[in-house]
């Protein structure tokens, strides 16, 4: 009687264990996935900034400003000074790949020496709240805005981006990341 | 097994899955405290570099705490604090911002009537001042909000977070430039 | 039985294994999520603190550019010695390059993070005054003078007592931009008093606009009435409706008389005999030309104290005796027609290896004469993209405004009676300006500064009128672009009336600044002609000009050695942060040589000649002038910066190896082993590029380059995409303890252990990875 007693309440401790930690398991995955998608957008967010802050501001292409946006910026940056002339390098380009979901960079662009770096594969096709309908749905000022989009103010670019994360179990995660930087390069490209 | 087996392992269980828990809570504590925080520094940052978008000799009407001295009209300007949609203001944050930018800033008015002044004297040592703001290499007790070619600039973020009152500060100079 | 009672003494203590067993899983899960937990917050820690220290960099990039613009040498800290601001710390590395630009490395340090960037700078000459590319010939009477405008206005410094003027007075007149306007023919400077009374209407043609801020007690650079019959009511004791005091160096003497020296050629005027009394009369003689001592300012330094104090008399009239600085990259000549004088109230500078000639007793210069040590480079325009609109010309009754923004224009033609109004804050870019005879261009600049770009030419015709509404010169800029076709037409010609408070920058084209067209800041041009009569005034504090050092380029550059150890900064340099130099105050001030002139919190004025170091500034109430002279190191005379850093996460970034690690590259070049194992241990935390090049190298065994990555935690997504796609000479167990140190892994990262393009993982260690970050 003792050992049953006992037994059973061993096995109730241990169902109730294995739920606890199911729970926190869960819970635990979730925020875990979700901060290191934050992690991964603030990286990426970084890292288009310090290209865009170091970018020439003449060379900054396209010029378009709210409620209009573009998913992709050319520029050039300053590589050095040689005999008191700024070195600008060849045309760079960040922008989103929308059937990918990829921002990349890269150089030489549209030609044969084209390179080009994935910095990440997650990005949506819109960013976090847009529907595709010539309408702001999400409040921000932009139209049809894309996962990544640049929207320049003088001599500042805003930056906005949204990464999603689809879990096994098919749960989708979001996070949706922005800042503004201004371009540091504010003279003309040597001839 | 007996129940005086099953009264002893019982506590220990327990008490490891409280402890358990409580590391899971820790940890996500943690993490959540490093989310806010990432989220603050991209508030700070953005924050900076509007201010670098403007005129350096318009930053002080765009960015101090009279309203009726902005550039564009009474209203506005930006002002000296900012909202953070991702953090939550303090209960004691009455107007419900998380940012304040700090400027070598002091009201020589009244509430009614401010007069913002650039000062040099000011004793601010989170931004270094007193200290030379024209590049006269003097230190004086004028007003330079006309003359003033060097900013220390702190930004502030105050939030209340999952592990409490939370607070950053970025610290940067700002000059004119063009 | 006994089995039973051997069964049950076996079963004895089970609860208590289950239990511990559910606590090893329990403590093991724990410590799971507190790695994963303590591996975010450090990456997350870690990129918060790189751009804590990001900003610190862009701190100590302003400090040093305002040291450069204050003429030291922008080298702020040192990395032996570096400064504090914030909660971090920082040092600005400077060294000159072979075009005598100046390029400032900044490293920031909080925390764990540490960003280091890169500024050229082109830095200016502060004190060129009234400049000119080349030689600047002096043909025609001129006066120089300077003053600073930070100390009050040219009529205070120049000793001219403040008249009070009652508004109401029928022939002044006070318009709608609180401006008083003189009426020519009935009082005004160096004009006679005909004591004709006009009509408002009557004298309308001969107004002129003097600045007043909206009180009535103004100084004006009233100084001289030379009506004989005016003269003769005067009554020193009297209270008059417009005049209260009077001129400098003889208050309430207008017995004096007064010269009309600048309008020499009004010969129809019945006042000019006061030439024959010698400008201000016998009692007001010029000193002799060329004598120092004769001058109260002989060395030519500073403008004389404002206050009504006594200042040198001119024949040409009042000047504050010092601060003029006129110079060339030339040679400057004085060729003066018999019987004409130029006096210089301060320096003549041109350029080196040059001259100055023609020093006649019809010559005064004050001040030094020395040639400049370096020719000054004359920068070109930035002329700032602003949407042009087709030509305008402007013959209306009403003024054309242009308030508050940015604006272009293919050109600009005013007509004559019409107004063009320019309110600052505002930005203005013409293709062309031109003022015919009459019209008016009015810079208000009380709400903000103007600067006005003119990329063609800019032709003031003579009886065109331009008024500044403010005298603080650095309020208005003028900057020409173009350049000029024919050396006889100069691209601005100046010859309205005038008493312009501003800067006018035209490094490419010639300015004719004519006999009415007084300068009160500086003008800085390819070649300047001056008109008869003219009067320059150089302020030493406003001249906006050339200023401000030019921007050549900025960038991001990899973090010097010093600073690539992990860990605080305040414990890597073993200080603590209460004794660490502050920002403002780490400039490196042994290497600059300053002369100084200044007032002192005594109010005795004093100078200095020395090294900046030596010199205690708390002495100081207010610097008169300043003049000072850096040493930086210079670069190698192959020269230029370092070039070119490779982009962010370049896919090669190996590939040309970036100088700056060049140390980690020789290593792995030269060393093999053991001894390139214990070099690269020595240097960790590796650098995302020094990680891949350890990856790409194939030298070191699987356990050496485990250790060294795992050592230099937390790493990028670079290397470990480097380690998953192109394999290494690493294992599937180290490579998964490289990947577990790095835990958790980003979603690009988790896409490559799954797919495993490199097959370097065995199952068993990916399935460990993936469950690890699950």
């Amino acid at each position: 009687m003792e050992v049953m007693l006992a037994s059973a309440l061993m096995a109730v401790v241990t169902v109730k264990v294995h739920g606890v930690m199911t729970t926190a398991n869960c819970a635990n995955t979730e925020a875990t996935r979700r901060i290191v998608l934050e992690d991964k957008a603030r990286r990426v967010l970084q890292q288009i900034a310090v290209a865009i802050m170091g970018a020439n501001r003449e060379t900054l292409i396209p010029e378009i400003a709210s409620p209009a946006s573009m998913s992709d910026v050319r520029y050039q940056v300053n590589l050095g000074v040689e005999n008191g002339e700024v070195i600008w390098g060849d045309p760079e380009r960040i922008a989103l790949d929308e059937p990918n979901g990829a921002v990349f960079w890269s150089d030489n662009v549209g030609t044969a020496t084209e390179r080009r770096v994935t910095w990440t594969r997650i990005a949506t096709p819109f960013l976090e709240g847009e529907l595709p309908n010539g309408m702001d749905d999400n409040g921000n000022g932009l139209i049809d805005e894309k996962g990544l989009c640049f929207e320049v103010d003088r001599n500042a670019v805003r930056i906005r981006l949204t990464l999603e994360n689809v879990a096994d179990d098919g749960q989708v995660l979001t996070e949706t990341v922005e800042t503004t930087v201004t371009c540091r390069n504010l003279t003309t490209v040597a001839e | 097994m007996t129940l005086l087996e099953v009264t002893v392992a019982f506590p220990i269980v327990l008490v490891s899955i409280g402890m358990f828990v409580q590391m899971l809570t820790g940890g996500t504590g943690m993490r959540d405290a490093s989310r806010e925080a990432g989220a603050a520094i991209t508030a700070a940052q953005t924050a900076i570099e509007e201010m670098r978008n403007e005129r350096f000799d318009q930053l002080l009407p765009l960015f101090n705490a009279d309203p009726l001295d902005d550039p564009g009209g009474p209203g506005t300007a930006p002002g000296h604090r900012f909202r953070v949609d991702e953090l939550v203001p303090l209960d004691a944050a009455a107007d419900g911002m998380v940012g304040e930018i700090i400027l070598p800033v002091r009201n020589a008015g009244s509430e009614v009537a401010p007069d913002w002044e650039i000062r040099e004297d000011l004793v601010l040592p989170e931004l270094g001042m007193p200290r030379d703001l024209n590049g006269d290499a003097v230190i004086d007790d004028l007003d330079h909000s006309d003359d003033v070619s060097l900013l220390p600039v702190v930004v502030v973020l105050r939030w209340q977070g999952r592990l409490g009152e939370q607070e950053m500060r970025v610290f940067t100079v700002m000059t004119e430039l063009y | 039985m006994k089995g039973w009672s051997r069964s049950k003494d076996a079963k004895r203590g089970a609860a208590l294994v289950a239990s511990l067993v559910v606590v090893t899983i329990v403590a093991m899960l724990g410590a799971g999520y507190l790695q994963i937990s303590s591996s975010l917050m450090r990456r997350q820690t870690h990129a918060v603190d790189d751009q804590h220290a990001f900003y610190l960099a862009e701190a100590g990039l302003a400090e040093a550019f305002q040291a450069v613009r204050m003429g030291r040498s922008g080298q702020v800290g040192s990395e032996t010695d570096p400064a504090r601001h914030g909660n971090g710390i920082v040092w600005v590395d400077v060294l000159e390059l072979e075009d005598c630009s100046v390029r400032l490395d900044a490293t920031g340090m909080q925390g764990g993070g540490r960003a280091s960037l890169s500024l050229v700078v082109e830095p200016i000459d502060n004190d060129l005054g009234f400049f000119a590319d080349e030689d600047l010939v002096i043909d025609q009477v001129i006066l120089v003078d300077g003053w600073d405008s930070e100390e009050g206005s040219y009529s205070e410094q120049a000793g001219l007592e403040q008249i009070t003027i009652d508004p109401t007075y029928p022939y002044l007149h006070v318009d709608e931009l609180e401006r008083i306007v003189f009426y020519e023919g009935t009082f005004y400077r160096y004009s006679s008093f005909d004591g004709t009374v006009m009509s408002v209407e009557e004298s309308a043609s001969l107004s002129r606009l003097v600045n007043l801020p909206g009180a009535s007690t103004y100084g004006v650079e009233l100084d001289d009435f030379t009506d004989e019959s005016w003269e003769s009511d005067y009554d020193p004791g009297a209270e008059y409706d417009f005049v209260k005091a009077y001129f400098q160096g003889s208050p309430g003497a207008p017995e004096s008389g007064g010269g009309d020296s600048k309008r020499d050629d009004d010969d129809d005027d019945e006042e000019d005999d006061d030439d024959d009394k010698g400008g201000y009369g016998a009692d007001h003689a010029p000193p002799a030309p060329g004598a120092d001592g004769a001058a109260p300012e002989a060395d030519g330094g500073s403008p004389s104290d404002g206050g009504g104090s006594a200042s040198p008399q001119s024949d040409l009239g009042p000047t504050t005796g010092g601060g003029a600085l006129l110079g060339s990259n030339g040679s400057i000549h004085f060729n003066l027609p018999e019987g004409q004088s130029a006096e210089v109230w301060g320096d003549v500078r041109p350029g080196p290896g040059r001259s100055v000639t023609g020093m006649g007793t019809d010559v005064t210069v004050t001040g030094e004469t020395e040639p400049r040590a370096m020719e000054v480079e004359l920068p070109e325009v930035d002329v700032p993209v602003v949407l042009q609109q087709p030509p305008v010309r402007h013959d209306g009754l009403l003024p054309m405004l242009l308030a508050h923004g940015s604006y272009g224009y293919e050109s600009i033609e005013v007509a004559v009676d019409a107004e063009l109004v320019v309110r600052g804050p505002a930005t203005l870019v013409v293709g062309g300006l031109s003022l015919e005879p009459g019209a008016i261009l009015t810079l208000d600049t009380r709400g903000g500064e103007v600067v006005l770009y003119v990329t063609g030419t800019m032709d003031l015709q003579p009886g065109s009128n331009v008024e500044t509404t403010s005298d603080e010169p650095d309020k208005m800029t003028v900057q020409v672009s173009s350049a000029e076709t024919d050396p006889l037409v100069p691209g601005v010609n100046l010859e309205a009336t005038s008493q312009f408070h501003g800067t006018i920058y035209a490094p490419d084209t010639g300015v004719r600044i004519g006999s009415d067209f007084e300068i009160f800041g500086g003008v800085v041009a390819k070649r300047i002609e001056v008109g008869a009569g003219a009067q320059l005034h150089f302020d030493s504090a406003g001249f906006e000009g050339s200023a401000l050092p030019d921007i050549v380029g900025w960038r991001v550059i990899e973090v010097p050695p010093v600073a690539q150890q992990a860990g605080d900064p305040f414990r890597l340099f073993g200080v603590e942060p209460d004794t660490v130099q502050a920002l403002s105050v780490a400039h490196d001030l042994g290497a600059v040589e300053m002369e100084l002139e200044f007032v002192g919190t005594d109010g005795v004025e004093r100078s200095f000649a020395g090294r900046e170091d030596q010199f205690d500034w708390n002495q100081v109430e207010r610097v008169v002038r300043v003049d000072r002279t850096p040493d930086r190191p210079k670069a190698e005379p192959s020269g230029g910066e370092d070039p070119v850093e490779p982009p962010p996460d370049e896919p090669d970034p190996v590939d040309p190896i970036d100088p700056a690690r060049v140390d980690v590259a020789m290593d792995i070049a030269s060393l093999s082993g053991v001894a390139l194992k214990n070099a690269l241990q020595a240097k960790t935390p590796l650098t995302t590029g020094d990680s891949m090049l350890l990856i790409d190298s194939w030298k070191l065994g699987p356990k050496e380059v485990k250790n060294l990555l795992v050592a230099s935690t937390p790493l990028d997504d670079a290397p470990l995409e480097r380690l998953l796609e192109a394999g290494s000479k690493i294992n599937s167990k180290e490579l998964e303890d490289v990947l577990l140190a790095c835990t958790p892994l980003s979603p690009d990262v988790l896409a490559l252990v799954e797919s495993n393009p490199a097959g370097i993982l065995e199952d068993g260690e990916r399935d460990k990875v993936l469950q690890a970050n699950r």
